[in-house]
């Protein structure tokens, strides 16, 4: 257990920052590997180690999500006024705070499914797995909330028109 | 064409599989709007991984530790480790510093100032018989030192220090302190190979407290006058400590260690009327003291350095409560101003009046400490006596 500590802790780590914050990422990670620690033997290698320590994690982060009473987005999803980082030429393309917005916008089941497969870089199959939906439903999210996105970020250009 | 767009963004993902990406591509090729929608999506998810935070994990060892594995000694644990050793250091030090000129007899352990001044543990020292009979001092003490035992083994001061006679303990050697003030004595230690100085790694041993034999009757040395011995640092600055030279020219060494310590940024206090030729004060920011010991090897033979230790001089320490009262002095058996003559005794007004080195520092402000550097003149070990 403690190679696979070492191994996925820094995954499993961002994988619940990215969810409930820096702060509380600690403890829903060290919760996710005692967790894992306990439910070891029920691990049936149907998909990778990875992936299903993501699905104890994202369980993990959606009870202190809910314990926290928290609504709405993470924290780094909230948009704060900063003025948009425009680092290259595709950047400029886009402003990142309302890309922020826009994601912040989004249903959670559309986040999530944009938050797995374009951040945490889960294929779509293991984004079904751990979300335990079918794979033309994660395909059919993504579709939808990038065209959401899009759409918004649209607006956003023609409303500063 | 709505399908081909509800598969653009899987089709961009590598997710289709290879008859709908053929079908796909194809539709892409020819229509110019498509082509548009892809590029917008593929900047899009590159966009979307730029803004998600870089957030630096911690936390590991905490659930290595609730999971019950032990810490892994590699990098995470090696700071740990240095940081125990700098504490054994630490409390080792405070241990001889509070023994003072006490004989450490026992020989249970051992400072070893390198080269660089750093200060390591050193037990294969302590198991040296010679280091049990000195105590780790380059002199035995007063009251441990018999004078020698076997005459006519002093080496002449020319010989190689590395040229030990067989059967000369260095146990047997008279030390600094056993010969008078009066310059009756020869000093044979001067004389005597150190072999532990030799290897490069000198022996200091626990400051030592200052006796007769240092504080105004240093063997055979010319003695700093009793109003210079009453007389401390410059009133603004605690003593540090205090460092003892034997020299082959009194007056030259006096001249250099003022031009290195002008070199190093100090402030030497060349008032000779006050404290004597034989002495001086200097003034010198805290990090740069083991520079300062270390030249002034270069002059001489240091035959005692009541400096701090490295972690002082480096100005790790904090701040003393006891601050320029020279309330941390110790006691006065032995204090650097206990006695008569002691040479702190005037710093702070207590019994050992040594004060903690940085007792004057100040937020951002460089720490400056005084060092009295004390220069004894060296003479030939011809009247030996046994």
């Amino acid at each position: 257990m403690e190679d696979i500590v070492r191994r996925y802790y820094e995954d499993v780590w961002r994988f619940c920052a990215r969810r409930i914050g820096p702060e509380a990422a600690s403890d829903a990670t060290q919760e996710t590997f005692v967790t894992a620690q306990r439910r070891i033997s029920d691990f049936e290698g149907r998909s990778e180690l990875k992936t299903w320590l993501f699905g104890i994690a994202l369980n993990h982060c959606r009870n202190l999500h809910r314990k926290a009473r928290n609504e709405g987005p993470v924290e780094w999803l909230r948009t704060d006024g900063r003025e948009p980082a425009i680092d290259g030429l595709d950047s400029q393309l886009i402003d990142r705070e309302a890309l922020r917005t826009a994601l912040a916008n989004l249903s959670e089941e559309h986040r999530e499914v944009v938050l797995m497969h374009e951040i945490d870089g889960l294929t779509y199959q293991e984004a079904a797995d751990l979300l335990e939906i079918p794979v033309g439903t994660v395909k059919s999210r993504l579709h939808h909330a990038f065209a959401n996105l899009r759409a918004a970020l649209r607006g956003q250009e023609e409303a500063w028109r | 064409m709505s399908d081909i767009r509800e598969d653009l963004k899987a089709f961009v993902d590598h997710e289709l599989p290879p008859a709908r990406t053929d079908e796909v591509a194809h539709a892409i090729q020819g229509d110019p709007a498509l082509q548009r929608e892809v590029v917008e999506i593929e900047t899009l998810s590159k966009e979307i991984r730029a803004i998600a935070p870089a957030y630096r994990p911690v936390g590991i060892e905490d659930t290595l530790a609730r999971i019950g594995a032990k810490p892994r000694s590699g990098r995470s644990a090696l700071p740990r480790l240095a940081w125990a050793g700098l504490a054994v250091t630490a409390v080792l030090t405070g241990f001889l510093v509070q023994r003072g000129g006490q004989n450490a007899d026992s020989g249970a352990s051992v400072l070893v100032r390198g080269e660089e001044g750093r200060v390591t543990f050193d037990k294969s020292v302590a198991r040296d018989p010679e280091f049990r009979e000195t105590g780790g001092l380059d002199e035995a003490p007063i009251e441990s030192a018999p004078m020698a035992k076997e005459p006519g083994t002093d080496l002449e001061p020319s010989r190689p220090k590395n040229e030990t006679p067989a059967g000369v303990m260095p146990s047997g050697e008279p030390s600094v302190g056993a010969a008078s003030a009066d310059d009756a004595k020869p000093m044979p230690t001067e004389a005597t190979p150190n072999r532990r100085q030799d290897e490069k790694s000198k022996s200091v041993g626990p400051p030592q407290a200052v006796t007769p034999a240092d504080a105004g009757s240093v063997a055979g040395g010319q003695a700093p006058s009793p109003a210079a011995a009453a007389e401390s640092g410059p009133r603004d600055q605690p003593v540090a400590g205090r460092v003892v030279v034997l020299v082959d020219d009194i007056d030259k060494a006096r001249a250099a260690a003022e031009a290195l310590t002008s070199s190093l940024g100090g402030r030497p206090d060349g008032n000779r009327n006050r404290l004597g030729k034989n002495e001086l004060v200097v003034t010198v920011a805290q990090d740069r003291v083991g520079e300062v010991v270390e030249s002034l090897r270069q002059l001489g033979k240091v035959t005692q350095d009541s400096t701090p230790p490295a972690s002082d001089k480096a100005g790790l320490s904090r701040p003393s409560a006891g601050g320029a009262s020279g309330t941390m002095g110790r006691g006065s058996q032995g204090g650097l101003g206990g006695g008569g003559g002691g040479l702190g005794g005037a710093e702070g007004g207590a019994p050992g009046g040594r004060v903690a080195p940085d007792a004057t520092a100040k937020a951002g402000v460089p720490v400056k400490v005084t060092l009295r550097i004390v220069f004894v003149q060296k003479k030939a070990p011809s009247q030996n006596v046994p």
